[in-house]
Parts: structure tokens; sequence; C-alpha cells
């Protein structure tokens, strides 16, 4: 385990650090979001700052000719830039008392604190993927320059919600912007997808996962209304990790310990066009 | 699972290798008497598939953080005639399906009561094979020939052979120990094949003492038990070392007793004792100059994901 988390010089037993892991990534996996739709670029270590984000130029074509002398054949990217890898961290607290409980009559560590702190983790990188972060200059997914807009108004009328990720669907195709694509709904949109479909036996939701193939989930990040489309794969964005969700033994304070769940990330936009953003308001 | 769980369990394990060791040694004293035959065969077969439990009993008991358990529970060899031998392995087949019936209700962990129903189902099977072999062997008796009845000279073979047997019997168990014990995959390897040797080695010696009219020792010498390797392979080095000489004092005065199948044997064990005291010499060396001269170094560990990619998992996972 690196050093930087100072797990050696801390008075937790490796089992006790075993439960405490599994408690952190167990509750994370659950709860994340945008790492259902991302692909991960890294691990690239704790110390790495920044991240080169390349930009392309929207889709194109393949040559095809006798001789291959054809001109402007050349992906590469259009813009570099680099990007912070961010912090996302939340500490807890064990109390020194429940250690020593556990320990005596052997119960199990209570892990709750480190799980709930992990959630919390999820909940914020969740949070710097889909909407950036102003103070270090990062666009999110629903907010980020170049991404095609659709306004909904009616999202509540049975067999609009899939209209409108159709719609979606289609700009995004129109564009080049292939499948897989995969759907991201603030809860209340979500909600209505768990309805029957129009006169049929199903569930909306059934059809907006045929539809997409990538997926649909429900992100209480996103704000009320607002919903996005996403032509998915590493060509278009891609989450880079530098140091994963992970447990440090921060400090010893009136006998009882504290621990951080921290990970660094960046979110890499390559091809703002590959997403779709649908709300109340097309700005 | 709780460490009061867990030490139940060990004691428990502890009890039923006990209850195999047992067996193991009952069965194997009984083949003696019974020779090479159908029976002597099939109570061999039977004595390795206890010897197998009794591996798995204790690999168990070291996955719990407990020592392999070397003690034997009491044993029956009855006799004089290979039927009431058989009557008797009936009963200690008896016994142990007990045994496991019980330690299946008392634990609470699957993993063991899986593998004591998988053993409760091998004793049903060897208690209704040792019942068809009471019924062979009374029938082969009734044809047999009297036993016979050892000479002075004879005598002092069957104790110069069962000094062979108990010392072999030590050396089985010490190195099934050290192979269990030990966290060194090479000695571990090294301790296992020298103790299977061993226990050949026992069997062969006991092979000779039946036929001369005597009993086959059942009792181990003394067991040493070391608590790291190096300690463990310098004593296995030394005991090797006088089980090679004992094997050539025993060679030479057997030279004017006109046993010379028995000599042979003695010499080809000495050839084997030899050539495991080298080996324990070499792992020794290997331990003294230290594991890291022939371990590749470990190699940096780079950064892991933990959480890693969930693409395309569902949210109910």
């Amino acid at each position: 385990m690196a050093d930087f988390l100072m797990r050696e010089g801390s008075p937790l037993t490796e089992a006790e650090w075993a439960k405490i892991d599994e408690a952190v990534v167990n509750a994370a996996r659950h709860h994340l979001v945008g790492r259902r739709v991302l692909h991960i670029y890294g691990p690239l270590g704790p110390g790495l700052e920044v991240v080169h984000t390349d930009v392309y130029a929207p889709p194109g074509k393949g040559a095809v000719d006798p001789d291959g002398e054809t001109e402007d054949n050349v992906v590469e990217f259009s813009e570099r830039s680099y990007t912070p890898l961010a912090m996302v961290h939340k500490d807890f607290r064990i109390a020194w008392r429940d250690l020593e409980m556990s320990r005596q009559i052997d119960l199990p560590l209570d892990t709750a604190p480190a799980a709930t702190a992990a959630v919390l983790a999820a909940r914020a990188e969740d949070d710097l993927i889909f909407h950036g972060n102003k103070e270090l200059g990062i666009s999110g997914l629903a907010n980020v320059p170049g991404s095609c807009k659709i306004a909904i108004s009616n999202w509540g009328t049975s067999g609009a919600p899939l209209d409108y990720l159709t719609a979606a669907v289609g700009k995004l195709s129109a564009s080049g912007f292939t499948q897989p694509y995969a759907a991201i709904l603030s809860s209340s949109l979500h909600t209505m997808l768990l309805r029957v479909y129009k006169d049929t036996d199903s569930l909306e939701i059934a059809h907006a996962k045929e539809i997409m193939g990538g997926g649909v989930f429900e992100s209480p990040v996103l704000s009320d209304g607002q919903a996005l489309v996403l032509s998915l794969g590493p060509q278009n964005f891609d989450l880079a990790v530098g140091q994963d969700l992970n447990t440090a033994y921060l400090e010893s304070k009136n006998l009882n310990h504290y621990l951080r769940v921290l990970e660094t990330v960046a979110l890499r936009i390559k091809r703002p066009g590959a997403i779709c953003v649908l709300g109340k308001s097309a700005k | 699972m709780t460490d009061q769980e867990r030490q139940a369990d060990i004691a428990l394990l502890a009890g039923i290798a006990a209850g195999e060791h047992a067996a193991i040694i009952q069965y194997m004293t009984h083949r003696f008497y019974a020779g090479e035959g159908d029976i002597g065969c099939e109570v061999e077969e039977i004595a390795r598939r206890e010897m197998l439990h009794w591996k798995w009993i204790n690999e168990h008991i070291r996955e719990l953080g407990g020592e392999p358990a070397l003690e034997r529970g009491p044993i029956n060899i009855a006799g004089p005639d290979v039927a009431s031998m058989m009557q008797a392995d009936v009963e200690l087949e008896e016994h142990c399906m007990r045994e496991y019936e019980q330690a299946i209700a008392k634990t609470s962990n699957p993993a063991l009561k899986r593998q004591f129903e998988h053993h409760l189902r091998d004793e049903r099977g060897h208690r209704e094979d040792f019942a068809k072999l009471v019924i062979e062997a009374r029938e082969q008796a009734a044809s047999g020939a009297e036993p016979h009845v050892p000479t002075e000279e004879e005598q002092a073979i069957i104790a110069m052979l069962n000094s062979g047997v108990a010392q072999e019997y030590a050396a089985v168990l010490q190195y099934l120990h050290q192979s269990m014990a030990t966290d060194d995959l090479k000695v571990s390897r090294a301790t296992l094949n020298v103790a299977i040797e061993e226990m050949k080695h026992m069997a062969q010696l006991a092979d000779e003492v039946v036929p001369l009219g005597g009993t086959p020792a059942v009792e181990p010498d003394v067991v040493k038990i070391d608590t790291d390797d190096a300690g463990r392979l310098k004593t296995n080095v030394a005991d090797e070392d006088a089980a090679g000489q004992l094997y050539q004092s025993q060679i030479d005065s057997l030279a004017t007793a006109g046993k010379p199948e028995i000599s042979d044997l003695l010499a080809l064990i000495r050839d084997q004792e030899t050539f495991h005291r080298e080996t324990f010499e070499d792992l020794l060396r290997h331990a003294q100059a230290g594991a890291e001269d022939s371990t590749p170094p470990p190699k940096p560990q780079g950064p892991m994901l933990t959480v890693g990619s969930l693409l395309g998992q569902p949210q109910d996972q």
C-alpha cells in the first residue's frame, strides 16, 4: 500500500483496514453513476497533478482511394489543454472506544462512517463529472460548451420521454456519433420512465434501454428536469484516474482516529458534440 | 466468524484428525497381518483414503490459524485372526461416522460442513467394505495355516525392524507437520515428498515383521517440533544421518542371520535416507543463505485501481 496513505504507522490492524477498504469500495461502486458511462484512463499515480486533454474535431470519414494519396486523412487533436486531477475527498472518524470494543469482544468493526464517507465522495465525483468545477476551471458533461441541446416541456406525457430520448439519439447520430448511447436522467425524469408505455404492457424504461444500448441511469446529482444522452467511447470522453478511491490515515486526536477517503480524477471531454443535454431550458 | 467460533472449529478438527490418525495406523497394521492379497489391498486402499482425510483436516486447521494436529486417538489391533481385526475396523468406522455426524451439527462453517459430509460418505462406504471383509476373512481362516511362532533369533530381528518402524512413523509425522507449518513452498514440497517415502519405509519394514511372527510397532519415536525452517531442517539432517547409521549397523548385524531379503531392504532404505539428508542439507543452505538470494526482488507496485471502471454495469449492482 502506498506510503502516503500512512497505514503502516496507523494503529489499525491489517484485518481492520481490509474491512474499511471493503466498505469503502462497495459503497462507492454502488453509488457512482458517471463511471457507468465513462472509460477509465489510468491509474496514473497519486502524485500527478495534471493530465492532457485533447479535443478532436467531430467525426469525419475514412478515405477510400486507389493509391493512398488522399490528403487530410489524419485523426489528430485540434487543441490540447491540461486538466488538473482534482482531489475528491471526505473524512471520517472512528471512535477509539468503538475500536477497542470491537477488539475486546470480537465484534465486527462498524464501518458505517467509512461507507458514508465513500458515498459522499462518490457523490462529489459524480458532481465533478456532470457539472465540473468553476474554481478549477473544469467543465462537466452537462455544461461543456459545444454539446447539443434539446428543450423539454412535456416529459410527464406518456410516451414523451421516449420521443425526447429518440430525438437526442437522432441528433447525435446525424452528427456522426454512433452507438452505444447512454441516458442519465435526474431522479424526477427517471421516475417518469417507470410507467407503462402507452397501450403496451411494458415500461417506458425498457424501450429506452433498447434504444440506448449503453444503459439508462438515474443521478441525483443532475438538476431537476435535466437529462443527458451520450455517445459512449473513450474517443469522446473518459475519466483520468490518478489515485483511485482509497482510504488514508490522517491523525489521532483525543484518542479518536481520523481517516480520509480520497481520490484524484479528471474528466477529459474530447468531443463535446457526443453529448446531448436535455432540459427545460435548451441554453 | 468470531474468534470463539474459530477456536471451537480448530478443536473440533483436531479431534477428528486424531480419529483419522488412529484409523490410518489401525488399518495399516491390519494390512500387514492380512498380507498383500485381496484383503490386504482393500485395507491399504481404505488406509490411503484416511490419509487423505487426515491431510484435508489438517489443511483446514492451518487455514483457521491452528497448528497441525499430530495426536492420535485410541486404536484397537484386535486379532489374532484377521476376521476379528476387520470387525474392529467396522467398529472404528461406526465411531468415525458418529464423530462426523456430531461435527456437522456443531460447526457453523459451511466449508467444514461440506468437508465433513464428504468424509462421512466415505466412512459409510468403508464400514460396508469392512463388513464384507469380515466374512471374507472368516472364509479364508477356515482353510488357513497356524500362525508362525518366532525363534529367538527372529525375535531379535523383529525388535530391530520395529525400531525402524517406530523411527519411520515419527519421521512421517514430523515431516507432515513441517510441510503444513512452513510458509516456504520449496520446504513444504520437499518435506511432503520425504514424508511419503518414509511412509513407504514404515510399511516395508512392518511387512517383514508379520511373517516372522511379530507384531508391527504402532507407537512412534519422539516427534521433534521446531518453530522455524532453519531449525526444522537442521533437525531433519541430524535425524536422517542417524537413521542412515542405524540401518547400516543393522545391515552389518544381519550379515550372519541368513536374511538377505531383509538386508537388501535395509540397504535400499539406507540409501534413500542418504538422499533425504542431502535434500535437507541443500534446503538448509538455501535457508541460511537467505531466501532473498534466489527469490526475485518484488516488483515495485504501481498505482492500482480500487473501484475501477463500472462501464455498462446496471445501477442495482
